[in-house]
């Protein structure tokens, strides 16, 4: 039980970690645009229209709103994760609260997979959004990272449901005295 | 349910609290009388066993069925 405990802090520490880095990481990359590039951190979709050097103040804060939102989804089931951590740490491992969990950082884990789809577009139209008429670009992508990032929303949706039959074993075993 | 639980009957005839039953059998008070009053999902061989030790006799005598139909 000791090595599980330890594991579970581990992830908190993780969650906590990544929870900084994502939130720090937004701010960062929008507000100081400058500083990180010194540290070779770009953006795909930014670097292939010519780098965030291109963009005015306007499209700046646009495609800071763009990015934010499937973050804002991802940030949510991480707190959700921590809060799933937290019970598991207090030996609730077949409490509705953890199944309710497992379910909630599915959905919301495919919700994020369907923001970053959208959220690509948006934010090309933001970067091209002061070119010439006819110079506007309008894209639609689906990588194999979304896909990737499909495969822990399933496995949460799965575990969730095996929390819920384990909790009806776990009544109806102690309902035999 | 067609399964009758007459252990309030043999505790009864024994003279038995539920309360040193339920000490000897290793089940809480809570659990015997749910036991007792038969609101119970199902029975260990053990916990049955330890029951007809304690008051000599078969599970035949704690335990009856009637055909509902």
């Amino acid at each position: 039980m000791t090595n599980v405990r330890r594991s579970i802090k581990i992830l908190k520490m993780v969650v906590i970690a990544t929870i900084i880095l994502v939130i720090v990481g937004q701010f960062w990359f929008w507000l100081e645009p400058f500083s990180v590039d010194l540290i070779s951190a770009t953006h795909p979709i930014i670097s292939e229209y010519g780098g965030i050097g291109k963009l005015d103040s306007t499209q700046r804060a646009w495609g800071f709103a763009v990015t934010l939102i499937p973050k804002l989804a991802l940030l949510w089931s991480m707190l959700l994760l921590l809060q799933l951590a937290n019970a598991l740490e207090a030996g609730r491992w077949f409490d509705r609260e953890c199944e309710n969990c497992c379910t909630r950082i599915g959905r919301w884990l495919i919700v994020y997979v369907a923001l970053t789809v959208v959220h690509r577009t948006f934010l090309v139209m933001v970067i091209t959004m002061n070119n010439p008429v006819g110079e506007r670009h309008l894209a639609l992508s689906v990588s194999s990272d979304d896909l990737m990032a499909l495969v822990p929303a399933l496995l949460a949706l799965i575990i969730g449901h095996m929390v819920k039959l384990a909790r009806a074993q776990r009544d109806e075993l102690n309902e035999i005295v | 349910m067609p399964i009758i639980v007459r252990l309030d009957v043999v505790l009864a005839k024994r003279g038995v609290k539920s309360k040193d039953l339920a000490a000897h059998v290793g089940i809480t008070e809570a659990n015997l009388s749910l036991l007792k009053s038969g609101k119970v999902k199902g029975v260990r061989f053990s916990t049955l066993a330890a029951i007809c030790d304690y008051l000599d006799c078969k599970p035949g005598d704690i335990l009856d069925y009637t055909d509902n139909a």
